[in-house]
């Protein structure tokens, strides 16, 4: 018997791409994971632009994670110019940064995923069939948008970021309202992973083992500092030797760059950052942790939309921590002074997706020479393949409809950026 | 009515009164400038102002209005705001201005909604403590008012005098507590603010009198001005919207999503804006900017104030510093005007009051306009001096515009004119043109810059009005080195003020002369060799050259050498003029005409003038 | 009367626009009750062929891209370019700026020439098909999105600022940016985002595209006066190819 699965534009996932199954008399024939995405070059087009505005282009890279890519360009010019900032500049960042990450899991897992879980094609019906889940949704990401806003000037593509520091920040006042609207939600945070831990079951089990590459700082759960890990090495390797890591190629079925390093591909994300940093998770996500019996090194890919309910609670946590630490020193208006100069600098950052690199260089006045950029989902696209490559063997037997749908979910847990990686 | 004296401590006091009572809107800093905005503690307020950057009207015709809720039926339900509140600090001008609003939002068709808040509001006005660079009010007679508050503040010393002039005032007078008597000398020396402050706040020099614009502008709807000048217009509305007389706006619906319900709102507009006089099927009764831009100079000098009998500019100064490119100076414009409705070859009488040698060949000369007008001239201008019979000769204004009512001359006598100049005497008549030429840029790319001043002998005449200038407004700048060499000891002009900049923080003065007697004691030698004796952050720096020719190319190799970019450099040049106005050819160097194009150039844009250095 | 049906389309973009549309939050439920969404891949996975008003987000810069935007173009009632990139091209109109061969190389390195990377020219959707309406923006502004859906619900033609960004900058009360000698684009940049940057204490750089008419050459002179060179504000004019 012959099976086809041809999915032109997976549907509910940032970004363009196919998934291709031709199977001949029980025999695979073809498995791919294709993207087509239109390249955009920005490689390119921030070459001879000024470090004033390199941020303001590439954050457009992607609409998701454009906090992520701002803060990874910022830094990496920072490095690249010898530009130091304040301890309040970088704990404001880690604040804006931390919005993002809750505002984009909470995005995938409750308009993306969830419909998968509760059997419905996109969150439309849910409005009617499960009101009060869409609403505790909405509510959150409400809250992660207003959050992001307050720091970034605006929840896509931010406006304050600055080689140096800050051309805004928010009063005390500001802040003390979020930590009033934080502290509020984590009741709200409780029911959302309750709604799922009841729909958990509809998570497929399908296990590979893989390398997982994340951040790494001893002691923390880290999505903005420290080294690069892998869970096959026991060293980590330091971000600006990331080219070394990475091992960008080009396959014929992608107009985005794949990535391998110890094996045939790689995975990054909320997973991998489980996998890599679940000893520094915080009270509550623990809690979460828990109640799904997740552990570290789980193998399981559809399981990083857990490991992104997990991060929700880290993140809320953490940044009621750090609104605590910002509020008892008080905030100072600081001048922006950077001046430019010439070098070359990589920013490394934690997406939502995955850890993302960015490298500059820059002449004296602070025109960009060239830049190297790396997307999470760069790195995830190979493993997708692999995971399409293992996966559907042992799907053979079930019908065209449930291998589209299966796949689709693999493609859908990655929570891939698409467009992002196609850059 | 009853005046009081408050001191700072019942100043604020009563500030937090009212704070406790109602809702106050008082001015105070957002960053480096001001704003009317809702006070939450009295130490916030900030009555040493010198200009908002939009003004109070925003209180009475709020940037954008709820004008009412409607039902697509038809039902509409208008919307009001009644809630009362205290608008505090207003300048003068500004008090004007609502007065006029008031007079054209009751008169004929009554707008209720500007007239419930307006009558909603306690005004506190405040004298002016402070004048901004642009104001102008006191040729408008509005650098003080009579009326149009309820309490006026003036501050005497270290404390102020409260009067309230309506029941409302009164009323609210009466809850400041730890209140003193004004004493007769308390008025007195309010009388003295008031007078004074009509003198100050003319720091943009209107030449004409008020009234006599609807006559000027009545003959200069062709003028060439308003091509020229609109030619950077950004069509921005800038100049609409921060001026306090404008009150056009804009009318919008919006449904909610209930698609039944809505409002109607009402935003700020301005004639200024592209769009503003566009009607269905593309046309665009003022499609041109220099259309747009002429608008609105007639409308505040000949419509308004033909209908109202008073200007509808009360001279704030705002719409001057709100401009990017610098082109809605009213009375730039109004001053050109007003010059070209005269001969430009006709001599201005005007009146020495002050000659005196100043070295055995230079004279200086102060004097005033005959007409009352002032001079309006920037750094670095000049004027046509004429005595008839004699002729004429071009002479720089040495004194800065910052010195009221008068303007000042350096004049060394070297033939016809200004030997009969040199025989003048205080009391006599000349004939004054212009001012005429380019100006040093004190008003933009020299601020917050350093500033190199290098002058050679009678150089400093004209050096001098920007350095005046500068040390009037010592914070827009940062440090300033003054070079200037002379042939002898005896040469020197204004050797008190030179000692007195020298003696300013942040100033630098070096002087050196080319051969000395006994009683130098400083540098000897060119000009050139005090360069390497001063610190200068080329980045940061713009400079000043002026002197005599052969000085030109020696200072300006030495600062090339030194890395200083030629764009940061201003020369003054001199040449043979007889016209003044770019016409006659004598100033001509190539094809730049002096008179017209410098005396003051960037370096860079006549470096490559064969003729000039 | 039925809701007109909706539905949404992406090329060459951030698809950030798009999230502006689930950004609406709570209203989005509003949304849903005037417009029946039928297609949106980024958010849902039901699909239709039958549609009244389409959202274009992103430009246009294959020919393939341009076979499958007058498809759309065939069947739609009206439409809407959604956000900066739609609009005018947005920030991927830099490319038009680069040699394309160079630009793949220094992307794609030693795989440039491989022919599935092969692009065009950036366009904005009117460079292809006829745009009935633009939402400017990047991202587009969720409140103005929300008032122009309501407009074309009632059959109305949202009135959009044809000003610049300064009008809104000086109803902010704003200080402006070029007291602080910075290169703003506001006096030639569309308004409709509330002066977002320079409330923000930064210079606009012309998200929301030029408004008609503007004048470069003012630019150039107030630039030159406030020390900055023709080239810096080139530069920054090529961010959002205004003109
Ligand atoms: C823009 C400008 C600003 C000036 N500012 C001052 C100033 O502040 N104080 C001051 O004392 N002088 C100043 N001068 C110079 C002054 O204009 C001349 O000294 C004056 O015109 C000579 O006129 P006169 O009738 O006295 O001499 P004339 O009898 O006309 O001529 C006497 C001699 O002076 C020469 N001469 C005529 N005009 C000039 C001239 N413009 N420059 C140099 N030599 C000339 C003649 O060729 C002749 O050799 C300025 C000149 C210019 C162009
Ligand atoms: S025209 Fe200018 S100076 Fe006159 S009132 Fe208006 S803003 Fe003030
Ligand atoms: S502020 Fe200046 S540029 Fe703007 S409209 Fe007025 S005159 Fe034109
Ligand atoms: S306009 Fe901006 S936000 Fe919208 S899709 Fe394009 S790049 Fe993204
Ligand atoms: S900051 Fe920019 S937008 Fe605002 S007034 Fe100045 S130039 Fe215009
Ligand atoms: S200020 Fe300019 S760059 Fe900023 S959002 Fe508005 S249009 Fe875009
Ligand atoms: S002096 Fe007559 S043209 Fe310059
Ligand atoms: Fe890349
Ligand atoms: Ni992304």
């Amino acid at each position: 018997m012959n099976k086809k699965v041809e999915v032109h534009h997976v549907t509910r996932i940032e970004g363009h791409g196919n998934i291709v199954v031709n199977t001949k008399d029980g025999k695979i024939e073809q498995v791919e994971w294709q993207v087509p995405e239109a390249p955009r070059f920005f490689e390119a087009m921030v070459k001879g632009r000024s470090w004033q505005d390199i941020q303001s282009i590439v954050t457009r890279i992607c609409g998701i994670c454009s906090i992520s890519h701002s803060l990874a360009c910022i830094k990496g010019i920072e490095a690249a110019m010898g530009i130091t900032v304040s301890e309040q500049t970088e704990k404001l960042r880690l604040l804006a940064h931390y919005s993002e990450q809750f505002q984009s899991h909470v995005l995938h897992v409750g308009y993306l995923v969830a419909p998968d879980l509760l059997g419905a094609k996109s969150v439309v019906p849910l409005a009617e069939s499960h009101y009060d889940v869409v609403k505790l949704v909405i509510k959150l990401h409400r809250i992660a948008n207003a959050w992001s806003d307050l720091l970034a000037g605006r929840t896509t593509h931010p406006v304050t970021f600055k080689p140096g520091g800050f051309s805004r920040i928010p009063s005390e006042t500001e802040l003390r309202e979020l930590r009033e609207t934080l502290a509020g939600i984590v009741p709200d945070l409780k029911a959302l992973a309750g709604v799922v831990l009841s729909l958990a079951d509809k998570l497929p089990q399908f296990e590979r083992d893989t390398e997982y590459i994340a951040l790494v700082q001893p002691g923390t759960y880290s999505f903005y500092q420290g080294d690069i890990g892998s869970t096959d090495l026991p060293s980590t390797t330091p971000v600006d030797r990331f080219e070394s890591v990475v091992n960008e190629y080009l396959p014929e079925v992608s107009t985005a760059k794949w990535a391998r390093w110890h094996r045939d591909s790689y995975a990054v994300g909320a997973l991998a950052r489980f996998n890599l940093n679940s000893a520094y998770l915080s009270p509550l996500a623990q809690e979460i942790v828990q109640s799904f019996g997740l552990k570290a090194k789980c193998t399981n890919p559809y399981f990083n939309s857990i490991a992104q309910l997990v991060e929700c609670a880290q993140l809320v946590e953490t940044s009621l921590a750090l609104l605590e630490e910002l509020l008892r020193t008080g905030l100072k208006q600081e001048k922006l002074e950077a001046r430019p100069q010439a070098g070359e600098g990589v920013g490394c950052v934690e997406a939502p997706r995955g850890i993302l690199f960015h490298r500059y260089a820059f002449d004296q006045q602070g025109n960009c020479l060239s830049a190297n950029l790396v997307i999470p989902t760069n790195q995830n696209h190979g493993n997708i393949q692999k995971d399409f490559e293992a996966l559907v063997p042992q799907i053979l037997d079930r019908s065209e409809e449930e291998i589209r749908l299966l796949l689709e979910m693999l493609v859908r847990a990655y929570d891939p950026c698409v467009s992002c990686s196609t850059h | 009515m009853s005046t009081k004296k408050l001191n700072q401590a019942a100043l604020e006091s009563w500030v937090t009164s009212m704070i406790a009572a109602q809702r106050v809107f008082a001015v105070q800093a957002k960053e480096e400038r001001f704003t009317f905005a809702p006070l939450s503690q009295a130490q916030d307020l900030r009555l040493d102002y010198d200009v908002t950057i939009l003004p109070p009207k925003k209180y009475f015709l709020p940037q954008r209005e709820d004008l009412m809720e409607f039902h697509v039926k038809g039902e509409y339900r208008s919307l009001t705001e009644k809630e009362p509140f205290i608008l505090l600090g207003v300048h003068p001008y500004d008090v004007a201005a609502i007065a006029q609003m008031d007079r054209i939002f009751s008169a004929d068709n009554y707008d209720v909604h500007y007239m419930t808040r307006r009558r909603n509001a306690t005004i506190i006005a405040c004298d002016v403590q402070r004048p901004s660079p642009n104001v102008f009010a006191g040729y408008i007679n509005t650098a003080t008012v009579e009326d149009g508050f309820d309490v006026l503040l003036t501050k005497i010393g270290d404390s102020y005098l409260a009067d309230a002039r309506t029941p409302k005032g009164e009323a609210l007078l009466a809850q400041a507590k730890n209140s003193g008597q004004p004493t007769v000398a308390d008025f007195e020396q309010r009388e003295q603010v008031w007078k004074s402050n009509k003198g100050l706040l003319r720091k943009q020099k209107l030449k004409c009198k008020a009234e006599e614009l609807p006559d000027i502008l009545e003959n200069s709807y062709y003028d060439p001005i308003w091509e020229e000048k609109s030619k950077l217009c950004f069509s921005c509305g800038s100049c609409n919207l921060v001026c306090p007389t404008c009150y056009c706006f804009d009318v919008q619906d919006d449904l909610n999503w209930d698609m039944q319900t809505g409002t109607r709102t009402r935003a700020w507009d301005g004639c200024l804006l592209r769009d503003f006089a566009a009607v269905a099927g593309g046309h665009n009764f003022r499609r041109q900017r220099a259309d747009r831009y002429r608008h609105r100079y007639y409308r505040k000098g000949k419509y308004i104030a033909e209908k109202l009998g008073q200007m509808a500019c009360v001279g704030c100064g705002r719409c001057v510093g709100a401009c990017v490119p610098n082109i809605a100076n009213p009375v730039d414009v109004y001053n050109r005007l007003f010059m070209s409705s005269k001969n430009i070859y006709v001599p201005e009488p005007a009146t020495l009051l002050k000659a005196f040698p100043m070295t055995d060949k230079e004279t200086f000369y102060e004097l005033r306009l005959d007409s009352g007008h002032e001079l309006g001239h920037e750094p670095g201008q000049f004027i046509e001096v004429s005595l008839p019979g004699i002729g004429e000769a071009p002479i720089s204004v040495s004194s800065s515009p910052t010195q009221e009512g008068v303007f000042q001359l350096v004049v060394r006598r070297v033939g016809n004119v200004t030997t009969a100049l040199g025989k003048l005497q205080a009391g006599d008549k000349v004939g004054v043109r212009g001012p005429f030429g380019t100006q040093f840029p004190v008003h933009d790319v020299m601020k917050g810059k350093d500033v190199l001043f290098v002058c050679g002998g009678i150089g400093l005449v004209p050096v001098r009005s920007a350095i005046k200038y500068i040390m009037d407004n010592r914070k827009d700048y940062g440090r300033v080195t003054i070079l200037y060499g002379m042939k002898t000891p005896a040469d020197i002009l204004f050797a008190d003020e030179l000692e007195e900049w020298r003696h300013v923080p942040g100033v630098t003065v070096l002087e050196t002369v080319d051969c000395c007697d006994d009683t130098w004691s400083g540098n000897v030698g060119v000009i050139t060799k005090l360069l390497p004796m001063v610190r200068l952050n080329l980045k940061n720096t713009m400079t000043v050259v002026c002197g005599p020719p052969v000085m030109y190319r020696f200072v300006l190799g030495e600062l090339s050498q030194m890395g200083m970019p030629e764009d940061s450099i201003y020369i003054s040049l001199e040449r043979r003029m007889k016209c003044g106005v770019g016409k006659c050819g004598h100033c001509q160097m190539n094809d730049v005409y002096v008179c017209q194009e410098g005396p003051v150039f960037k370096h860079s844009e006549i470096k490559d003038v064969m003729e000039a250095i | 009367m039925s809701k007109p049906k909706l539905a949404i389309f992406d090329f060459a973009c951030c698809e950030g626009c798009q999230l502006q549309i689930v950004n609406m939050e709570e209203e989005i439920l509003n949304l849903i009750s005037i417009v029946n969404p039928v297609q949106w891949r980024e958010a849902m996975s039901e699909e239709s062929d039958e549609y009244d008003i389409v959202l274009i987000e992103g430009s246009i810069t294959r020919p393939e891209d341009e076979e499958r935007l007058r498809r759309i173009r065939e069947k739609a009632k009206v439409l809407v370019a959604l956000g900066a990139c739609a609009a005018g091209g947005g920030v991927n109109r830099l490319k038009n700026t680069l040699n394309l061969q160079e630009a793949k190389e220094t992307v794609y390195g030693t795989a440039a020439n491989m022919p599935h990377l092969n692009t065009s020219s950036t366009k904005a959707v009117d460079e292809v098909v006829a745009v009935d309406y633009k939402v400017y923006g990047c991202p587009i502004d969720r409140r103005e999105f929300a008032y122009i859906v309501r407009c074309l619900a009632l059959g109305k033609t949202p009135e959009i600022p044809g000003y610049p960004v300064c009008v809104e900058c000086k109803l902010k009360e704003n200080v402006c940016r070029y007291e602080y000698r910075e290169i703003c684009l506001g006096p030639l940049t569309r308004a409709g985002c509330g002066a977002r940057c320079p409330s923000l204490n930064t210079w606009c750089f012309g998200c929301r595209g030029s408004i008609e008419e503007p004048n470069i050459d003012s630019a150039k002179e107030v630039v030159s006066k406030y020390g900055k060179t023709l080239k810096d504000l080139e530069n920054r004019i090529a961010l959002f190819g205004s003109k």
